[in-house]
């Protein structure tokens, strides 16, 4: 077991850099477009929405394949690493993007009047009234999908990123013994998730404690 | 329109792409099939009141719902048969699919379970039901309204996860569409056909799925 | 067309008749015993030893303070909330709390037990997802075995009588409260109950709506029906009441009939209660 357990773990460091980058990525371009969609320019509005549902309609996968095999001939074809940082990175935009838009729903509509009221600007509003009380919905699912995109980067392995499936992968073909080594490889995707699950759980409980109070 | 389309792709090629998107919606159905009895089934047995019996439902559904569809459809289809189990690429892709299915419904099964109110099993309690009763004709038929239209936005990700396929050469949509791009070289062409028809699929189902939820929360 | 809500003899069609239906409502008749009843709720004792009786055909009112218990009894009565201790006794059927595993009451003493006890909740709990018919007939097939045509021949009559024969097919979220509260009592009404409990049924009504199901409930205690009613509707229980139980922390304050339990309570915290409702 343990035999088998090195190479796949090497894998380890592609898997946890990808998730991360597209993570980071993903927040600070989630940004503008939810701000996109919530512009009073429809077209601009119509725009961003109709990004963030194609990013999410389409698999990951067929992204990945897009990036890598379809720009291949173009002047920028990307090699398997950057394509899979750039695919996931748009496709976590678009989720982070309805992440903090749920954010802001949370937050109900009356605390925007009581800051206007007090005579704060909207920037004002946002920045010391609506965001921190938003940031705590935001957290939680955050969490959950840094959780779902780890998962989901595993299809990186398929254009030959040498990721913890791409290892495990060939060292199932190479020593016979799959059943175990995907059950391993498996295990350490369960292990790199167990810190975001805590994250999720704990900030979870407190929204719930403090939305009860 | 049909002029752009026939200056895209050729019309056999279309037939291909439209075979392969016929593959990945049988998969889905069956996937659901064999995955929402058992994820309902799961959260029942999650909710058990036998500790051992709680505990192992629950150990199965974080193990199949914590390691990647990928991870678990080779498992099976590269894994299995190396202990003498042969399936044929179908079989695997619904059974790895379908695992992964039930132990993500499963948790949807379970707070729509939990939030059928306490005072209907009272009052079916009260009426001189059998909990077996109650559970079939009260709590059950509750549970699936509520967990309906989650498990309408989760049958979406089983459709996006039959691309997965690709990698144990089952002639999906996106096996048929890189098939094509390798005969003809024109990869960034068909792989955005076939982008487009899982858009043209998942876009309004989802926008179903939100509708029955909005309806949903404006009912409570 | 019948003009009652409790059928005066069984009714011949019906297979399994209750076994002391040709008895009642024998004046006398001892229909309910509590004694030494117990339970202890989030580690507080919501109910303490408490033992009563009520006489077929007689109407208890149960008030008292809200976290006094009284709840919590009535749902000791047909054990939705088991007791800890003590025994529960009605018409003709005992059971003894116990809640040491193995020997907890049987489910089958448990289903004698509720069939022949009907109970109507704060909060109705109609089932949404089923027809206002549909909810009177359901337990009438599961639990009684009548067939469809008699189940809803039974529904139909009890609609009737507490004037909603016109919302059979309605689903409960297109009745109003007071409405969904009426078929509630139907549909306990359907199983030929011998005690109705009422756990505060027009508290989550408006007074209007609330009239509504307080004159269903007068026509009941007219017909004779044995019921045990928690309520803070104090002018009710003083009119429609054989005796008034007023519970305070969990144990029975004081009992008696309602002339003397309202016009010259023993106790003084009985007194310093309903100065406070009685004074609004």
């Amino acid at each position: 077991m343990l035999e088998y357990l090195g190479p796949i773990s090497e894998g380890i460091a592609a898997t946890v850099t990808i998730t991360a980058l597209a993570f980071v990525l993903g927040s600070i371009l989630g940004l503008p477009l939810l701000a996109a969609s919530r512009s009073p320019w429809l077209p601009v509005r119509a725009l961003a929405r109709f990004l963030i549902d194609l990013l999410r309609a389409v698999p990951p996968i067929v992204w990945l394949f897009i990036l890598f095999f379809g720009l291949a001939q173009s002047l920028v074809s990307l090699d398997a690493y950057p394509a899979a940082v750039i695919g996931f990175g748009c496709i976590s935009a678009a989720y982070m993007a309805e992440i903090y838009r749920a954010g802001l729903l949370a937050v109900r509509r009356q605390q925007w009047e009581a800051g206007a009221a007090l005579g704060l600007n909207r920037l004002q509003v946002l920045r010391t009234i609506v965001g921190p009380q938003a940031i705590r919905v935001v957290i939680p699912g955050a969490a959950t999908w840094a959780i779902a995109l780890l998962k989901e980067t595993a299809v990186v392995s398929v254009i030959g990123v040498s990721d913890v499936t791409f290892l495990a992968t060939s060292e199932s073909q190479r020593s016979g013994d799959g059943l175990l080594i995907f059950l391993l490889a498996g295990g350490i995707y369960i292990l790199m998730s167990l810190p975001l699950a805590l994250v999720a759980r704990w900030t979870d409980a407190r929204l719930h404690r403090a939305v009860a109070l | 329109m049909s002029a752009l389309a026939a200056f895209l792709l050729d019309a056999d090629q279309y037939d291909q792409l439209l075979s392969g998107l016929l593959v990945s919606l049988k998969v889905t159905g069956l996937v659901l099939l064999f995955g929402l009895p058992l994820g309902c089934l799961l959260a029942v047995l999650v909710a058990s009141r036998s500790k051992p019996v709680s505990l192992g439902a629950l150990a199965f559904v974080e193990i199949a719902r914590g390691m990647p569809a990928l991870v678990l459809l080779s498992l099976v289809y590269f894994g299995l048969p190396q202990q003498g189990i042969t399936l044929t690429a179908l079989a695997a892709a619904v059974l790895a699919l379908g695992l992964n299915t039930g132990a993500y419904t499963s948790e949807i099964f379970r707070a729509a379970l939990r939030a059928v109110p306490r005072g209907q099993r009272e009052a079916a309690a009260s009426l001189g039901l059998t909990r077996l009763s109650a559970f079939r004709t009260i709590v059950l038929p509750q549970a699936l309204r509520i967990a309906l239209p989650q498990l309408v936005g989760f049958s979406i990700l089983v459709f996006q996860g039959t691309a997965l396929c690709f990698a144990i050469a089952l002639p999906e949509l996106l096996s048929q569409a890189y098939q094509i791009g390798s005969t003809t070289f024109r990869y960034l062409t068909v792989l955005s056909i076939a982008a487009a028809m899982y858009a043209a699929i998942a876009i309004p189902v989802s926008q179903y799925a939100g509708w029955l939820e909005r309806r949903m929360s404006a009912r409570i | 067309m019948p003009d009652r809500l409790v059928p005066m003899e069984p009714e011949p069609d019906t297979g399994a008749v209750p076994a002391g239906r040709d008895q009642r409502p024998a004046g006398g008749r001892e229909m309910v015993r509590l004694e030494g009843v117990s339970k202890e709720l989030g580690g507080h004792q919501a109910v303490r030893d408490v033992s009563l009786t009520l006489e077929a055909g007689k109407v208890m009112s149960i008030i008292g303070p809200s976290g006094a218990g009284k709840s919590t009894l009535l749902r000791c009565v047909n054990f939705l909330a088991p007791p800890d201790s003590g025994s529960v006794f009605v018409d003709g059927v005992e059971v003894c709390a116990d809640r040491r595993p193995g020997l907890e009451p049987r489910a089958s003493e448990l289903a004698e037990l509720r069939r022949r006890v009907g109970m109507v909740f704060q909060n109705f709990e109609l089932f949404p997802h089923l027809s206002v018919l549909r909810n009177v007939t359901l337990a009438q097939e599961r639990v009684l075995k009548r067939d469809r045509a008699d189940a809803e021949r039974r529904a139909r009559e009890l609609l009737e009588r507490v004037g909603l024969a016109d919302k059979a097919d309605a689903f409960p979220a297109q009745c109003s409260g007071g409405q969904q509260q009426r078929v509630a009592i139907a549909r306990a009404l359907a199983l030929d109950p011998h005690l109705m409990l009422f756990d505060e049924p027009t508290s989550a009504l408006d007074p209007e709506l609330g009239a509504e199901v307080l004159s269903v409930m007068r026509l009941l205690a007219e017909e004779g029906m044995t019921m045990m009613i928690v309520t803070h509707e104090m002018h009710f229980a003083e009119q429609v009441s054989d005796s008034v139980v007023v519970m305070h922390e969990g144990a029975v304050l004081e009992e008696g009939p309602p002339e003397v339990v309202f016009k010259r309570p023993v106790h003084e915290r009985t007194r310093r209660f309903l100065n406070a409702v009685l004074d609004r």
